[in-house]
């Protein structure tokens, strides 16, 4: 009986707590992991893990090395939380997104020598070909389309349009000006049409 | 107007296009990520915090440089040996309205008049500061 009643309100405890955190906003979250509090660091990898996923997956074209990017820049987080400076880092979005672009940068520089991808296997020069396409090639091609970007281009694009961060939020991520990163985004398009184009894929009337 | 517009339509097809076609983050893979990372969480120390570094503790001086009184008081003490030491010099080597060198009241070297040479100027060098000196050379 006495059992029953103490794991009773230990449950009511510990959902207070989950709803606690739940509530909680990033900067409250993180003075509680700086303490080095766990379930903090859960709660707050838990909002960001997916998006920080899918940010390196889009950069890095390849799902493993996606997350162990995305590991180390949270472990990063974890690390140095001690040494949040609130006022003066940012948001944790900004932080980590600047922290694990910059790690997938590195990622790309270092295999530089080996081209990321062969995009010429989903090519097909027939205007009707997109339309053709089943959703998994489709996925591919973005993907392909993605890759052939210099990296600046691709992550840049993947901020921007996948992630729909703000220019300033993109510029505070890669510590560029706003005008740089606008310059990026405007090749960027310029050289997706391009390469859309050559795989029979034209703005306007596939898309 | 028409060009910024038109710019606009493209980012936003493009952008449409780009999320529809791009292959979501699968939930398995972001629940699987989420534990290997609280795993590896549990395994990893954080650093210390920050502490900002005391300020290196100095003897207070009234001016910034210790060296600087003794050297400032030497400086002051000077100058009024000069002040006290120049118009006694002054007035012995200038009487009679004709003013006498140094050099020309005794001999640097030595500190012996030639008394032969002029005799005004060896009377002259006896009323000066060095005239007991002289006058025991002699």
């Amino acid at each position: 009986m006495i059992s029953r009643t103490v794991h009773k309100n230990l449950s009511a405890a510990w959902r207070e707590q989950e709803e606690v955190l739940t509530a909680a906003s990033d900067h409250t979250l993180m003075e509680a992991v700086a303490r080095g509090q766990t379930l903090a660091f859960e709660q707050l990898s838990f909002r960001h893990l997916r998006t920080m996923l899918g940010v390196a997956h889009r950069i890095l074209g390849n799902a493993a090395e996606a997350e162990e990017v995305v590991q180390e820049g949270f472990l990063r987080l974890w690390r140095q939380a001690p040494q949040w400076d609130p006022d003066g880092t940012g948001s944790v979005k900004t932080w980590l997104s600047r922290v694990i672009t910059n790690l997938c940068l590195d990622r790309c520089r270092r295999r530089r020598d080996v081209p990321l991808e062969e995009a010429g296997e989903v090519q097909d020069t027939a205007r009707d070909a997109f339309d053709d396409l089943g959703l998994q090639d489709r996925q591919k091609l973005v993907q392909s389309l993605l890759s052939g970007l210099p990296e600046r281009q691709r992550v840049a694009v993947v901020l921007a349009y996948f992630e729909e961060m703000s220019g300033k939020e993109i510029a505070e991520a890669m510590e560029l000006s706003a005008g740089a990163v606008e310059s990026l985004l405007v090749r960027a398009r310029r050289t997706l049409r391009d390469r859309a184009e050559t795989m029979g894929i034209v703005w306007g009337e596939n898309i | 107007m028409r060009w910024i517009g038109r710019k606009l339509t493209l980012d936003r097809v493009l952008q449409g296009w780009l999320r529809q076609q791009a292959a979501p983050v699968p939930d398995d893979a972001v629940a699987g990520a989420h534990d290997r990372l609280m795993q590896a969480v549990l395994h990893t120390p954080q650093e210390p915090a920050l502490v900002p570094m005391p300020r290196p503790r100095r003897p207070r001086f009234l001016f910034p440089e210790p060296g600087l009184v003794p050297a400032a008081a030497l400086s002051v003490a000077m100058l009024v040996f000069g002040v006290w030491l120049g118009p006694m010099e002054e007035t012995a080597l200038s009487q009679g309205g004709q003013v006498y060198a140094a050099a020309q009241v005794a001999n640097e070297t030595t500190g012996v008049v030639d008394q032969k040479v002029d005799q005004k100027i060896a009377v002259l060098a006896m009323a000066s500061p060095w005239g007991d000196w002289i006058d025991e050379g002699d």
